[in-house]
């Protein structure tokens, strides 16, 4: 059984929710380049050259890339006027994240924003939590997951964008009650709708072919506890998005330290040991992913105003 | 049969079928003071390799039955600190990525002087492991990203694959300059980025994309403000004494050089990476 099954049959308010979005048949497919930059990303038996020919061929990104390498992250003295230049300077794991970025952000349009939910703030929080994700991998020696840590905290929350569009009206009521009463979110959606966002979103990855652990981190971001996945890859989801959730509201390294320490899921993946390490200070390591955090939506803020 | 090479004496193999051009290199190898052992194939040359461990091996990438390629990868597995040289009749593209990969010292194509082989031989057995110790993330045709030692010989032996790779598709005078430039910079970085600290990485990127061929080169030195160098100084030597006598980083001649035989030389703001391009394919 998948994941998604065994979801939708655990949670009834799923089925429903997936028997809806069929019927309308409008569910978007995964962009054709998003696809490849996963296939690169998860280092399957997939060319370089490839992924050059598809950003090449399609303006839109091509433009993209070349805006962004010319953005101040880059620092760059002269201004880069091609594409081989451009992509040289992003090198593959850049090119790939931004990809990803790029053609998921495309697949759902900004609408109009209610009071209480925003697609374009969800996406930025989204990107920064891409961008902590891949760092805090790095940080604690689990480097290797760096590219699927960045995939998983850009996507985490897709969920929300499917109830958004094809559950509108309940969903911002969910969310209106959450305030109302001080509920959980989570709970709330679970109370409403008989399902999470999480779920939802767990769901439309398996059905976009996402890799398995990809998706266990999305149904699993709010419970990584419950992820069954070694390596854990929903522990990296749910603490990078803590770290950004502390940043945007509060800043300071030092505050966030001892949120971190505080959490359960950081002493868990802490204690797994090797290749897993704890970071030599926790401040310092806060302040290189804050500035990860500050550059995400320079990154993809700058991808985001392209023309499309 | 030759007698087994002493501890002292250096040490060759040579994996290739007996006839007149192994014992040309035999000779050759032998009179330059290399102690020979010569194997028909590569499975003779494995079960040698049990006993003893050549400085170099000398391996054809088309033996019968086991090749050249695979026998790098078996040496390197089993004899890491052995220098392996391929030679290939038939010569492939793909098969100079396989040797660059596979951590072969040198690729060779035939038909080739028996000075040539010494002349490699010699230069791969002055090789440390440092100077070998490359990690490729991605190396494709067109498309190569990796991490390198700050060793002026590691450098020369990533610019003679390059040559290898592209001297079918770019002009041999375009190859020349942008041979000169890749040199140029990296030992800049070498230099003057790392200090000749070997430990120390240089991040290399290079794409060859559409008509262009794009070479990235970063150190993680403090780097240096090139902004005077790029933007025409009047007296480069004047400036060049000048930086020197104040302990500075040099570099504004080939700096200049380069700027003037690529097409677009890019800069970060720090100093530690630059970026050059030229387009390769507008004679048509």
């Amino acid at each position: 059984m998948t994941r998604a099954e065994q979801l939708v049959r655990d949670e009834p308010g799923l089925a429903r929710i997936i028997e809806s979005i069929e019927q309308i048949g409008s569910l978007p497919t995964i962009p054709a380049a998003a696809q490849r930059a996963m296939a690169l990303a998860r280092d399957e038996a997939a060319s370089m050259r490839e992924i050059a020919e598809v950003i090449s061929q399609d303006q839109a990104l091509a433009a993209t890339v070349l805006r962004v390498v010319n953005s101040a992250y880059y620092g760059l003295r002269q201004r880069v006027g091609t594409l081989p230049l451009a992509l040289t300077v992003l090198g593959v794991r850049e090119i790939t994240n931004l990809v990803l970025g790029v053609s998921l952000l495309s697949v759902f349009p900004t609408s109009s924003d209610s009071e209480l939910f925003s697609r374009e703030a969800l996406w930025r929080a989204s990107a920064q939590c891409a961008y902590a994700a891949k760092r805090l991998a790095h940080s604690v020696g689990l480097g290797r997951l760096a590219s699927e840590a960045f995939l998983g905290g850009l996507v985490h929350d897709i969920g929300l964008i499917i109830l958004d569009e094809y559950r509108h009206d309940e969903f911002i009521e969910t969310l209106r009650s959450a305030r109302q009463t001080g509920l959980d979110p989570i709970a709330a959606e679970m109370d409403r709708l008989g399902t999470t966002h999480a779920s939802i979103g767990a769901w439309l990855a398996e059905t976009w072919a996402f890799p398995e652990p990809l998706v266990e981190a999305i149904a699993c971001h709010h419970c990584p506890e419950t992820s069954s996945y070694e390596p854990p890859l929903a522990a990296l989801v749910y603490l990078a998005e803590l770290i950004v959730t502390f940043h945007n509201q509060a800043g300071a390294a030092e505050g966030i330290a001892a949120a971190l320490d505080a959490d359960a899921t950081w002493g868990r993946l802490l204690s797994l040991g090797p290749p897993v390490q704890q970071p030599s200070s926790t401040t310092a390591m806060l302040e290189q992913v804050c500035d990860e955090i500050e550059s995400a939506p320079l990154i993809l803020g700058v991808a985001r105003s392209s023309p499309r | 049969m030759e007698k087994p090479p002493e501890a002292t004496e250096k040490h060759v193999a040579v994996v290739e079928t007996p006839g007149n051009e192994r014992s040309a290199w035999h000779a050759a190898l032998s009179a330059a003071g290399w102690a020979v052992t010569c194997c028909d194939t590569a499975d003779a040359a494995i079960e040698q390799l049990e006993r003893a461990a050549p400085d170099v091996a000398v391996a054809e990438i088309g033996l019968q039955p086991t090749g050249g390629l695979e026998l790098l990868k078996l040496i390197k597995a089993r004899r890491p600190r052995t220098r392996v040289i391929c030679t290939a009749r038939d010569h492939e593209l793909g098969n100079v990525l396989e040797c660059l990969r596979g951590g072969a010292a040198d690729y060779l194509r035939r038909p080739f002087e028996p000075s040539q082989l010494v002349r490699a031989v010699d230069e791969a057995a002055a090789a440390t492991p440092d100077d070998e110790a490359i990690d490729i993330d991605i190396g494709e045709m067109g498309w190569i990203e990796l991490q390198m030692p700050s060793s002026v010989r590691c450098m020369r032996r990533l610019d003679k694959f390059f040559r290898l790779l592209y001297e079918s598709e770019v002009a041999p005078d375009t190859l020349e300059e942008i041979s000169l430039c890749f040199t140029e910079i990296v030992k800049n970085a070498i230099e003057w980025g790392h200090r000749f600290d070997a430990s120390k990485r240089i991040l290399l990127s290079h794409m060859l994309f559409q008509d262009e061929i794009v070479f990235k080169v970063k150190d993680t030195g403090a780097g240096f403000d090139i902004g005077p160098m790029l933007d025409g100084a009047e007296d480069l030597i004047a400036m060049e004494t000048e930086r020197e006598a104040a302990g500075k980083r040099p570099g504004g001649l080939g700096i200049t050089l380069v700027a003037g035989l690529m097409d677009s030389v890019i800069y970060n703001a720090t100093g530690n990476m630059i970026i050059m391009s030229k387009k390769v394919y507008d004679a048509g």
